[in-house]
């Protein structure tokens, strides 16, 4: 609906500018990534991109054939502004997980209430993590994509409010985000359309000190939630997010943890859901830290990646997710628009049901090792 | 990049060749419409290109004028001044454009381009390689 009402937006701001030139300004611009990945080890898969963008499917995983589909995407957003701090932004992205289907990622009106502080309407993605709003544009941090294991929560996005506040305190940069919604959609889910609906409200505060040293929190909680996918509905959930960003010199530290309650008999762990699992409210969880020293042109990086997930028991014995990644990587900026990136990923999966082992994302082996490189360009 | 049209069209035919090389010595200057009185230290001005404050001391609004890509005075303000290179200043303002959380800065083809700009736009604020300064612009801060 708001969507729509966008669409229709964004036509009478191009008919009014066709009328009259002088009130509208029209910004385009765009981004994109062409990569491609495959992993070492023979029939294996390994998942890169949880999250990138809104829909995921069975392409998503790599396996052990070059796949130049899952990494790439190519965006273009255009931003009118239609004069006394008001401005309509419509992005619209194909991305090759998504079999190159263009759709609308984000559209949304932002009026600016004061030089402080500014209410957004539309459809937006849910700021869990710290790089959720430039999730899709590769171009703004090191990797290629964020960690998978971190980055993968596939309930990402709404329609509603947002009001956004920033301030300086002394060095300190306070700015919060504090949004309500809904979403009510079919879901792309593993090339498969679903029925997905929740009503979600929550906020994100971050302080910045001096450019030198940020911190971020993030809670949002879901209420009545449906996912089609997992046969399960009305059930109440509640994601969290904090950072740490540290920038001394030409380093730079991340450290990201995500935890996840939810309220609801266990969900499906990777090999259908299991048996006699208990109603629980566990805390799940999965974080990274990485480094990255910036040397000119080149970005060397170190990332380590964890998810634990687990069951509080089921008379059949421990489930769990439990996996981790190390990323070694580099980012060159061959161009004032564009960079390479290269990583080698090596990722270990003792996930088990009901105490047998059983590896995420129909892998037979423990683990395996990943080669991915990738152009970010934007324009 | 963003096509800024105001400022590109009012400044595309104008003049190429004048602002080339200054030694990576020269002093940058940051300017301001003459009739600016607004107090604007190192730290509002480092703000304001940064996108994180949009007005000046006084409440006025504030829109920073950036050198067009390539330009030695804008890879020295980028690098010397915010502390950042160019690849890390587009990353961060493509991270606030393409959320809404800021408009990009305006672009000024050439020094000669900002001065133009500037003298003729309380509102905006800019930077240029300081000996190309003239009365019709007011400095308020060199390095």
């Amino acid at each position: 609906m708001i969507i729509n009402l966008k669409a229709n937006g964004l036509l009478l701001v191009a008919s009014c500018l066709a009328a009259s030139a002088h009130a509208v300004d029209i910004n385009w611009s765009g981004f994109g990534t062409f990569g491609a990945g495959i992993t070492l080890d023979s029939k294996t898969f390994y998942r890169t991109n949880g999250i990138a963008g809104e829909n995921f499917d069975d392409n998503g995983d790599l396996d052990d054939q070059v796949n130049y589909e899952i990494l790439s995407l190519i965006a273009l957003q255009a931003n009118a502004s239609l004069g006394s701090g008001l401005s309509a932004t419509v992005q619209i992205k194909a991305a090759g997980a998504d079999n190159w289907d263009a759709s609308i990622a984000w559209a949304y009106l932002s009026y600016d209430l004061t030089p402080k502080s500014k209410v957004q309407a539309g459809r937006k993605l849910i700021p869990v993590y710290s790089y959720t709003d430039s999730i899709d544009i590769g171009y703004t941090y090191h990797w290629i994509r964020p960690p998978a294991e971190v980055y993968f929560l596939a309930a990402s996005k709404y329609d509603g409010i947002n009001l956004l506040y920033q301030d300086f305190y002394g060095d300190w940069e306070i700015s919060t985000n504090g949004l309500v919604g809904r979403l009510n959609d079919d879901e792309d889910i593993y090339g498969e359309a679903f029925h997905t609906s929740y009503r979600i409200w929550g906020g994100s505060v971050e302080a910045t000190f001096d450019e030198w040293a940020g911190f971020r929190l993030a809670r949002f909680i879901y209420e009545e939630v449906e996912l089609e996918n997992f046969g399960i509905n009305n059930f109440p959930a509640e994601y969290s997010g904090a950072a740490v960003t540290l920038r001394p010199g030409n380093w730079s530290f991340i450290a990201e943890y995500a935890w996840y309650e939810i309220d609801h008999p266990n969900l499906d762990f990777g090999a259908g859901p299991i048996p006699n699992g208990k109603p629980i409210n566990d805390l799940d969880s999965a974080w990274y830290v990485s480094a990255a020293y910036s040397m000119g042109r080149w970005t060397p990086h170190l990332t380590y990646s964890a998810r634990e997930f687990v069951d509080q028991g089921s008379a059949l014995g421990l489930s769990a997710i439990d996996s981790n990644t190390i990323i070694i990587g580099a980012r060159y900026d061959f161009h004032p628009g564009a960079s390479m990136k290269m990583e080698y990923h090596v990722f270990s999966d003792d996930t088990v049901t009901g105490g047998i082992s059983t590896p995420q994302y129909g892998n037979i082996d423990d683990g395996t090792d990943a080669v991915q490189v990738a152009v970010d360009f934007i324009f | 990049m963003n096509i800024h049209h105001k400022i590109v069209i009012a400044t595309a035919l104008m003049i190429v060749g004048l602002s080339l090389v200054p030694g990576s010595s020269a002093e940058t200057a940051i300017i301001v419409h003459p009739s600016n009185n607004a107090a604007i230290s190192p730290t509002a001005i480092k703000r304001i290109f940064l996108g994180k404050v949009k007005t000046f001391d006084g409440g006025d609004a504030a829109t920073p004028v950036e050198l067009a890509e390539g330009n030695v005075t804008r890879s020295s303000f980028n690098s010397d001044f915010l502390g950042k290179s160019n690849a890390q200043i587009n990353s961060y303002w493509r991270r606030l454009v393409f959320t809404g959380k800021a408009t990009a800065p305006l672009q000024a083809a050439s020094d000669e381009a900002m001065i133009e700009s500037v003298s003729k736009n309380p509102n905006l604020i800019g930077y240029i390689d300081a000996s190309k300064a003239s009365s019709a612009v007011k400095v308020v801060h060199t390095f």
